[in-house]
Order: structure tokens, then sequence, then C-alpha cells
């Protein structure tokens, strides 16, 4: 790669979030092997949400700028990250949601059949709006409640 | 008799229609209980006994009580055994 286009994606500012990202993907990391997801979770900020998110909004999240330079940095890592082969998921969320703790992110999680297999999902909510567009697509795991 | 219920806090699940997904989020263990064990785990997110929970087996599928009982116990010995159940204080 030449200097000039390194100098020139160094300018994207996803990139230059990327360095800050990749950290809390390492402590997240460390987190996911020595601790539980509720303990891990109170310590980045992140609220794991037991509960259905029906009440939530769907579609584009009004994230400005800034915190949509870091979703995208948190999103950047993941799809790059060598550990946690299919848990990809549950490690940008939480890394994003470190990332955006200012605005208050949920961590779900959700369950569903996939060529006849159980499959786990991980995804967020931030401001009172679900951030995957795929969430509807999975039965959350909430706590369970007698009807 | 005791009744029982699945642990509230610290567990997750979700029905997927004939299979009910439990995960115990301090461990991050995922279990899955289809068919008879999700008939059982069904009633225990209410809260059950384990004559209820033979109750339930007996009146949905063909089975004798003593061998439903047998069934039932060592069902519950698996949840207990991986902490998943809390006795219900009435």
């Amino acid at each position: 790669m030449s200097v000039a286009r390194a100098l020139g994606r160094w300018r994207n500012p996803s990139t230059r979030m990327v360095p800050a990202a990749l950290l809390v993907a390492l402590a997240v990391e460390i987190g996911l092997r020595t601790t539980s997801l509720p303990r891990l979770t109170r310590a980045l900020g992140v609220e794991l949400a037991v509960t259905g998110h029906d009440d939530l909004a769907r579609g584009p999240v009004g994230l400005g700028p800034a915190d949509t330079t870091r979703y995208r940095a948190a999103a950047a890592v993941a799809r790059r990250w060598p550990f946690g082969r299919n848990g990809q998921c549950l490690r940008l969320a939480l890394t994003a949601g470190f990332l955006l703790r200012r605005c208050e992110p949920r961590l779900y999680l959700g369950v569903r059949h996939v060529a006849g297999r159980t499959v786990a999902h991980a995804w967020l909510a931030v401001g009172g709006a679900v951030l995957d567009p795929t969430a509807d697509a999975w039965a959350p795991l909430v706590r369970p409640t007698a009807p | 008799m005791s009744t029982y219920r699945l642990r509230r806090d610290g567990v997750a699940c979700s029905d997927l229609g004939g299979e009910i997904v439990i995960l115990d989020l301090e461990t991050s263990v995922y279990l899955s209980a289809r068919d008879t064990a999700a008939v059982l785990v069904e009633q225990l997110v209410e809260g059950a006994t384990a004559q209820a929970l033979v109750d339930a087996l007996t009146s949905r599928y063909a089975v004798d009580a003593a061998h439903a009982a047998a069934d039932v116990e060592e069902f519950l010995d698996q949840l207990r055994g991986r902490n998943l159940l809390e006795p219900v204080r009435v």
C-alpha cells in the first residue's frame, strides 16, 4: 500500500477509531473467557436485556456521526477478529456497546433454527432502537416468568 | 411435596415451538429441551411439583406413571446439577 493511500485511509474517522475499538475488543475477549456475561456487561456499561423488545423502534437509528463512526470501527474489528468463530455478533455487540455506552446500550440474545440447527445471535439496541435489522428473525431469550 | 421452578435470575429461555432453549447466563451454557423435556420445562417455568410433572407427561404421552416418575426424577436431577432450579416458597 502506498503512503498516500495509507494516509488517505487514516483520514477516515472510522479508521482512526479502530485502535480504540481493537483495545476494547481485546478487553471483551478476556472478559468473555474470565467472567460471566452479566458481570462483563455491567463492567462495560451495557444492560443485559432479558426481555422482549417489541416496544423498541426499528429501522434507521438516529446515531450521530461520532457514534456511527464508533459503531463502524467496532464492526470493522469484529469482522477481522480471529477468536470466537461464529461468536462475532456477541463480540461486536459488547465492543460497540462499550463505545456507545453513553447511549444506554442494551444487549439482546436470541435463537432460531437455521438448516435444522439451533443457532444463537446477539445484537444491540441503543437509544431505544434496535441496531440490527435482522433482530426480528430471532426469538429473544427472556427471563422465565409464568404467563 | 416440594415445588420447583426454573431459576428466574441468571437464566433466560426462548420457545422455538417444540423446542425450548435455556441459557445459563452465569456459565454461558445453552440447553435445548425438546419433546417430553420441553413439556417439563414449560411446567417448570410456572413452577411444579414432581407429581405435577408426572401428570403432565402421562396426560400427553402413552407412558405409565412409574416410568414417567423415573424420567421426571432424572430430568430434575440434571437441572439441579446445572443449578437451573429453585424451590418455590409458598
